[in-house]
Order: C-alpha cells, then structure tokens, then sequence
C-alpha cells in the first residue's frame, strides 16, 4: 500500500492547479456566475471552456500525442481531475467524447477513424453526444429499435433515441442500431458516427426535474450517413457498447469525490448557521454521510489501482456507482432534514440559494443513468457473486 | 500510488485463512461453547506462527507498526470465529513491548506460553496505598477470555500520580492466579468470545507489575493507544465475520429452492445480496486504509479508525442479520451458525466505541473543526450566502 505521488506528479498538481486558479471562468460555481438563460449562449460558455482546456494541454492527458492528446498517464489524468474537483472547475461540453468515444475510438476505431475524429473532439470543434437508450430500450439496452440499412454507399438510420444529453449542443452522435433483425438481439447491432447536421435527424429538448435542459429526444427519419461511419465492424456494435459504458463506471471516482466533499463542508456551514449541528441527530447523521464520503475516496483509490495496474476494471466497478450514487441521495435527505420546514423554498432569497435542493434533486438522476441501481445490484449479485440468472 | 496488498501480504493472508480453516472450524467453536476453554494446539499454532506480537508501536520500518498485517489476521480470525483473545494479545503485547521491565512477560506471551487479555473498560478500579506498597480494588469490565488468561493488562487510578484524575491512571499487569481476585462471566451473547468481569479487593500491586512508570499520563496514553488499534482490529474483525456470513449466505441461495427455482435467482433475493456485498467491502476498504493512516502516522489516522469502527459495527449488524434472513427459517434456528456471527458481530460493534461514539469523534472534525477539515479536504470553499 503506497498511498503518496512521486515528486514529478505532485509537480505536476501544482501545475494544474495554478492553471486552474488562473482560468476558471470568474464567479463559476457561486451564486454570483451570471449564467445566461439562453440554453445555446450557455453552450458556447462550455464549449469556450473546452477549447481553453485544450490549450491549456488539458484535453485528452492520457491520450496519444499523435491524436491531440498530451501522452501522459492515467495518474495524471486522476489528478488534473481531482484538482478540477477540489475548485469545482466546469467539465466542459463535451464530457461524453471525451469519456466515452474517445475511449471507444482508440480502442475500437481504426487508424483512419481516429485521426480524423480525436483531433476536432479535443479542440472542442466537435462535441459529441451519445445515442443508446431508446423509450423502449432503456436498463434492457439490447433491446432497441431504431434500425440502420445499407441503400448503396450510404446507411440510412430511422427510428428514436432518448435522454440524450447535450445533443442540442453536439455535432456527432454516436449511435447504437440495429442492422440484423434476424439475429438474436445482442447480436445484430452497430455502432455508428452520426453528424448531427444530418438531414432527417430532429433534436427535442426535454426539461428535468431540476429545471436543467441538459437532454433532449433525437428522431431519426431517412437520415443517411456515409458507410464508412461504423465502429468495430457490422453486427459487433454490442461488444464495442460494452467496451464503452465500461469507461463509464469508476474512472472519475476521485474528482467526483471531492465535489461531493465540497458539497458536504456546504451542507456542515449551512447546519451550523441553522444551530442544527449541534443537536445530536444531525451530528450523527452528518458524521454517517461524511464517513461515506470518505470511503468513497477509498474506493476510488482502490479503483484506481485496479486501472493503473490492470489496465481495465471488472465488474466490481458497479460497486462505486451504486454507492456514491445511493450516498448521494442520502446526502439530499439530510440536506432537508437540515432545512427543515425552509425546505420547500429554492432561489436567491432562500437558505444556501437552493443548492441542498439541487443537491436532492440532481442525486434523483444518477441513481439512473449510467445502469439503474436495480441493474448494478444485478451485475453485483450475477458477476461478482455468482448468482443464477 | 497504489491501494492493495503486496504479495508478501497476500501470503500471509492465505496462510492464517488456511490455518483457521483447518484448526478453528465450526466444530471447534461449537466444542468451545460447550466447554470455554482455550485449545492449547491454537495457542500454539498462533505463537509458532509468531501472529501475536505483530504489531511494534514504535515502528516506522517498511511494514509500519506492522497493522496492515495485523488486520489481515484479524479478518481472518473474524472470518473464522476464532475462539482466543486475539485483538487483546495483539494490542497488549504492543503496549508490552513498549516497557523494558516487560520484556519477559512479552516474550513468554508472544510464545504462547502466558495468555494475556485486556481490561478494555475501568468502573472503578483504583490503587491504595498499603504497608508494602500498594492493593487494588474495584471493578474492571470487558474482559475477554479472563477465565482462561494468566495476565490481564488494566488501567487504575494511583492517587497522587497526576494532576488530574485521568493522569493518575496507570497500566498495571494483573495476575489472574494471585488471591484478591475475583472472575465472573458477564454472560455475553457472543459465546465465541466470552466476557468477564473482575472484582479486585486488597489484590497486592507490585512495582513490576507497573507498566511504563506509575501515572503522569503514561497509563492513559498507552491505554489511549491500545484502544485505538483494538477499534482497529475489531472492525477488521467485523469484516472478516460478515464476508463469511455474505459468502456461506450465497452458496445457500444456489442450493436452496423454492418455486421449482433457485431461491438466488430471484431479484429480490440477489439484490439484498448485492447490498451485503456493498457493506462489507466499504467496510474492507475503511479498514485497510485506516491501517495504512496508523502505519505510516498520517493526520487521519484517528479519524480514520473512527470511520472504520462505526462503519463496520453498523455494517457488520446488518450483514449478519440479513443473512439470518436469507436462510429463512433455518437461519432462526440454533443448530445453523448464522446467530454464532450475528452474536459476535453485535458484541464487537458494541465494544471499543460503539456507533455512536465514533460518529460523535467524527462529527467533531467534520463540522466542529470545520474549517481545518475544509482546508485539508478542498482546497477552495465556496461562497454560500445563508
């Protein structure tokens, strides 16, 4: 056990976080940020975040330097993370290129593919969203519908994806359809390229709970692509979905935990201003949720290691997203019970602006997407636990 | 950076698994229930194997103060039941080994020729002074496996030693075999790890018998220390006994039916399993951390072993009683072993600090201390108005 970074990592930290320091957008985070209403100028503010980030020689830090990225390890890339996590630093944009296509690409894409797409997706030229849930295709993903076939030289996709995320933002859609309807469900899917520009592709925004419009509804109706625009081969597109939502879970364990340590000491200086802090309930309430705030710090290092040392993770992975996320429900809990009867009221004149009911809100959402919590205590109990199907 | 276990570790880890499995087996702990006396073979086997004398609080080489090795035994023996008062011996002999005047009492512990226990809880024990020096009287609590130990390690106030009552307390080694002492079994539901209390009237304190010097805080110091890595131990412990109770629960749900199905493949089923799984390795993860913050003396390191004992006390609860629960009617009863960890994992959350305690030492670093605990975890605070 070795918990400490070398001299050249820690160098490195301070780096980052002087970057940051100096390049944080001013205001971002606080109340005080004059976030526009418009939902495309709120676009651009990310997208312009994205681009400093590359420049910067934050884009892509564990990437090859041949496709734009920086050529450095998976440890710097858990710092530059962290340290963004600790002064609550934007993500940017476009969060699913970088998390999951572009891992994808290296992995699965062909030489070709990924010159021509890594580039542009770390410049922040091309924002990426991803296109796999369907109405009718959400925890039971190989089920979906919207189907691709091959007219000539070019695949024509109909059909609807769902609680798409940024694809009114985005220029690329990757895309999961179905291309055999003759084989068993797993099996007759492709993973697509997609420009949003497309003709025949519709994008509908959809509002959340919280009031974000971070998803939208995308149709596909005739809209042809080129045939070249296939990941991994025709018909595999299941496995290369696998490989993906594999990045998904675990990866940014650290930078995440510190956010919610953020939000935790929010919550402590909220309590105290209310005299809640020092009634015994509370105390112990609050010491339970910053007890597992901790561990999810020693689960992330744990994963970490499994990542640096074995280059991939297991299916224990779903352990991490299913405790932060059903810790972070708790953690909007005890932000109400803190609040009391003040709970129901949110904006600028309300206690701490509302953000313990963002924080309630938003904790609805993440014990959904990336794999239900239903379906990460399937994986738990199948694959690590070895129960009968 | 790495957050695992060397292969040296993961060795040693084999073979204490490999050892209990074969010499402290469910019938073993049965037989002891029936008949609380320690095998003198395990007393052997844990000294031959040199597990009791593990942890050096004064070490600062490669392996720390040797507690990540130290957990790694007491999961196992957690895992296993092990009927011996392992997390006494171990913390003890730590305390021991810290005093020269102790060293042959240490060494004739350490090779298993002596069995010691500790005295976690003081009622009212002090020392007075007599003709020849000082008697003891009073009532120690908590203490395991006294009926069959030679020498309890115990903190008593020696008045005059310190200017406050809790300098005044002093580590002394009470012989179980001189007159003046009293045992009584205090009843514990966990039969795998007995309690007692003891009763001293006129017992006859001897300056050897004094460990590190009469008073001035060393008593509570050392006393202070001891607790924390028994905490440790014990959460370790805790983890070691619901894995087992998570796994043996598992393997019931393959063979069970019910339906014309396998009980573990119901979702209800499997995701209660899923859970339990979650607990006990969150518990995992806070004990092998907490041991590396003791090791290598990170600012934590309290804090930490206070995450870890709350966590898997409450944890270790649950686990077992869901694996009662996933047993169904034959886990109610006596002649399945699911009430033996269930039993010892309520005592061992309840000893060393139970939940509540520990959350309250975590509540005031986390919010009392605030500002330092905001400064050490993030770097930047926001601004939010209330």
């Amino acid at each position: 056990m070795d918990l400490s970074f070398s001299k050249e990592q820690e160098e490195y930290r301070q780096h980052v976080r002087e970057w940051l320091t100096n390049n944080i957008p001013q205001g971002w985070g606080t109340p005080e940020f004059n976030w526009p209403d418009d939902e495309a100028e709120r676009g651009k503010i990310l997208r312009e975040w994205d681009r400093k980030l590359y420049e910067g020689g934050f884009a892509g830090i564990s990437w090859p330097k041949q496709y734009g990225g920086q050529g450095l390890s998976h440890v710097e890339e858990i710092i530059y993370d962290e340290e963004a996590g600790k002064l609550n630093a934007p993500s940017g944009v476009n969060v699913l290129g970088k998390l999951l296509l572009g891992p994808t690409l290296l992995l699965f894409g062909t030489e070709e593919q990924k010159q021509r797409f890594l580039p542009p997706l770390l410049r922040g030229d091309e924002v990426w969203c991803q296109g796999f849930s369907e109405p009718n295709a959400g925890s039971d993903l190989a089920a979906i519908q919207t189907r691709a076939e091959l007219e000539g030289d070019k695949w024509v996709i109909n059909g609807q994806k769902v609680w798409t995320s940024f694809a009114h933002h985005a220029d690329w859609c990757f895309v999961l359809a179905r291309t055999d309807h003759e084989l068993p469900k797993h099996k007759g899917i492709t993973f697509f390229l997609v420009p949003m520009n497309t003709e025949g592709i519709i994008v509908r925004p959809l509002v959340q709970i919280n009031g974000n419009r971070d998803f939208n509804e995308v149709f596909f109706d005739n809209a042809y692509i080129p045939k070249e625009n296939v990941v991994g081969g025709i018909n595999n597109g299941w496995k290369v979905a696998m490989g993906t939502l594999g990045f998904e879970r675990g990866t940014l364990a650290l930078g995440r935990q510190v956010r919610f340590q953020n939000e935790f000491n929010t919550l402590a200086r909220i309590s105290s201003s209310l005299k809640k802090s020092e009634e015994s309930y509370y105390r112990q309430k609050m010491a339970e949720l910053f007890a597992e705030i901790r561990i999810l710090r020693y689960h992330g290092l744990k994963t970490i290691s499994q990542l640096l040392n074995e280059g991939k993770l297991g299916p224990e992975a779903s352990l991490q997203k299913l405790f932060w996320s059903t810790m972070h429900v708790n953690m909007g809990k005890l932000g109400h019970e803190i609040l009391g009867e003040q709970g129901p009221y949110i904006g600028k004149e309300s206690i701490g602006r509302g953000i313990l009911q963002e924080i309630d809100l938003g904790s609805r959402g993440a014990t959904i997407y990336a794999g239900t919590t239903q379906i990460q205590k399937n994986i738990i109990a199948e694959r690590v636990l070895g129960m009968p199907k | 950076m790495f957050f695992g276990f060397s292969d040296e570790e993961k060795m040693l880890r084999r073979s204490v698994r490999d050892m209990f499995k074969s010499r402290n087996t469910p019938e073993h702990v049965r037989a002891f229930i029936e008949n609380p006396a320690i095998p003198k073979e395990m007393q052997k086997l844990l000294a031959s194997q040199g597990l009791l004398g593990i942890i050096d609080m004064e070490g600062s080489g490669e392996d720390g103060k040797g507690l990540m090795n130290a957990i790694l035994v007491a999961q196992e023996a957690g895992r296993h039941l092990l009927t011996y008062p392992l997390v006494e011996a171990m913390a003890g002999l730590a305390a021991l080994k810290t005093c020269r005047q102790q060293t042959r009492l240490a060494e004739e512990i350490e090779a298993g020729k002596k069995v010691l226990t500790v005295a976690w809880v003081n009622v009212d024990a002090k020392a007075k002074k007599s003709e020849d020096g000082y008697v003891l009287d009073g009532t120690l609590r908590e203490v395991p496996f006294a009926n069959e130990a030679d020498v309890i390690l115990a903190n008593v106030r020696v008045g005059g030693k310190g200017f406050t009552p809790e300098e005044e307390e002093t580590l002394v080694v009470i012989d179980t075999k001189s007159p003046g002492i009293a045992i009584r079994n205090s009843n514990s539901m966990d039969e795998t790890y007995p309690l007692y209390e003891i009763s001293l009237l006129n017992y006859p304190l001897k300056a050897e018998q004094v460990v590190k010097g009469f008073g001035m805080g060393k008593g509570r110091t050392l006393m202070d220390k001891m607790k924390q890595i028994g905490a440790l131990l014990i959460s370790a412990e805790l983890v070691g006994c619901s894995e087992r109770a998570l796994y043996e629960t598992v393997e019931y749900t393959k063979q069970r039916k019910q339906f014309g199905v396998l009980i573990g493949s119901f979702q209800a089923v499997k995701h209660l399993a899923a859970d339990m799984y979650l607990k006990v390795e969150s518990g995992k993860a806070a004990v092998e951390y907490a041991a590396w913050a003791a090791d290598t003396e990170n600012e934590e390191a309290e804090l930490a072993i206070s995450i870890a004992k709350s966590y898997t006390s409450e944890a270790g609860i649950q686990v077992c009683g869901d694996a009662i629960q996933m047993h169904g009617g034959i886990g109610f009863t006596w002649e399945n072993d699911m009430h033996l960890y269930f039993k010892r994992a309520r005592r061992s959350a309840a000893v060393l600090g139970d939940v509540y305690s520990h959350r309250e030492k975590i509540a005031k670093a986390a919010i009392d201390e605030g500002i330092s605990v905001q400064d050490k975890y993030s770097k930047r605070t926001e601004s939010v108005p209330v």
